[in-house]
């Protein structure tokens, strides 16, 4: 199965690239993806990700095929699915 | 009633299919705020301006510094160490005498929140800092205001334009307080400018009654590729401590 990640915003600084594509084996759900992204991921992106405590970071917004997901543990990962990585972002 | 001077100042927008008249006076009858002034408030409010609202409050502290001119465009050099929102008002008022423009040489804060967006009836929210934009979202859900959030970084920027408790609203998408935001952020004022243009539009078709709305949508830019994408959003959130 292959995923496109789309990294936004300053985690896309951070990654130091915009788009990344992805290969996995078994089915996934969104929560195993991400903890395979911060597996692999600098300290600072894995910030991005996950709170102190372990928990997927409310404030960041995701979105699979360009809407919105908030259910990582049942949200089962597709083949050829886009996913993008929003930080918050306010610069005005 | 239009002015026979208004009619022939908006003739060319009064063209557009479906914007006529009745449009036109409702933004004339409508009051903005926008804050702040800046990259990109500053070009929104000359939009808003040029389209003929009614009044802009403008509110922003402090005095331009050297480095804003690449971006603050309502400002110029000899304008450097003068109060940025007085600025902002002689543009604006240079640009269109038909307007009103009120300025508060502050920044949105717990105190003065409901002075400066009492009397508005669309809020266009482009502070650098969460904690500002979480109080205007508030206001707008307080007050029923209608709000378009606009924000940008680096070569990015989204507009999400907002109807409060209807559609989902910031404290929806950012349950949390996002830690991680700087205060500095990298910046070609061609893309403040350029959300600034879709924040405007979106403002003017929510005003309006015009066009089909961007509610319930996160419109993302991304100017290295050019790609305009619009994130459809959950409904609003039953637990949301902002708008629930």
């Amino acid at each position: 199965m292959t995923v496109i990640i789309n990294y936004k915003g300053q985690i896309a600084t951070e990654v130091g690239k915009e788009i990344e594509e992805l290969s996995f084996h078994e089915p996934l759900t969104l929560i195993q993806l991400l903890q395979a992204l911060s597996e692999r991921a600098t300290d600072a992106v894995s910030d991005f990700i996950f709170d102190s405590d372990g928990s997927p970071r409310r404030s960041l917004l995701i979105a699979i095929d360009d809407e919105q997901v908030i259910d990582f543990q049942n949200t089962l990962i597709k083949d050829d699915c886009v996913i993008s990585l929003l930080p918050p972002i306010a610069g005005g | 009633m239009l002015t026979e001077s208004e009619k022939l100042t908006y003739s060319w927008q009064l063209d557009v299919p479906g914007f006529g008249e009745s449009e036109q006076l409702i933004l004339k009858n409508s009051t903005a705020l926008v804050t702040r002034v800046g990259g990109l408030g500053g070009p929104l409010a000359l939009s808003l301006a040029a389209a003929g609202i009614g009044k802009l409050i403008l509110a922003h502290a402090g005095n331009l510094r050297e480095d804003d001119l690449n971006r603050q465009i309502l400002m110029s050099r000899d304008h450097v160490g003068k109060p940025r929102v007085q600025c902002a008002e002689q543009t604006l008022n240079r640009f269109n005498s038909n307007i009103d423009v009120q300025i508060f040489d502050e920044n949105v804060n717990a105190e003065n929140i409901d002075k400066i967006a009492g009397h508005a009836d669309i809020i266009f929210s482009c502070a650098p800092l969460f904690e500002e934009r979480f109080l205007l979202n508030e206001a707008a859900i307080r007050g029923d205001k209608k709000l378009i959030d606009c924000a940008m970084y680096s070569m990015e920027g989204q507009i999400m334009p907002i109807l409060p408790r209807k559609t989902p609203c910031l404290k929806c998408i950012y349950p949390d307080k996002p830690t991680q935001w700087e205060r500095k952020f990298p910046v070609i004022g061609a893309v403040s400018a350029l959300v600034a243009q879709i924040g405007a539009i979106e403002g003017i078709k929510l005003l309006c009654d015009f066009e089909k709305s961007s509610l319930g949508k996160l419109i993302r830019i991304d100017t290295s590729t050019m790609d305009i994408k619009k994130i459809k959003l959950l409904p609003k959130r039953q637990d949301c401590l902002a708008c629930k």
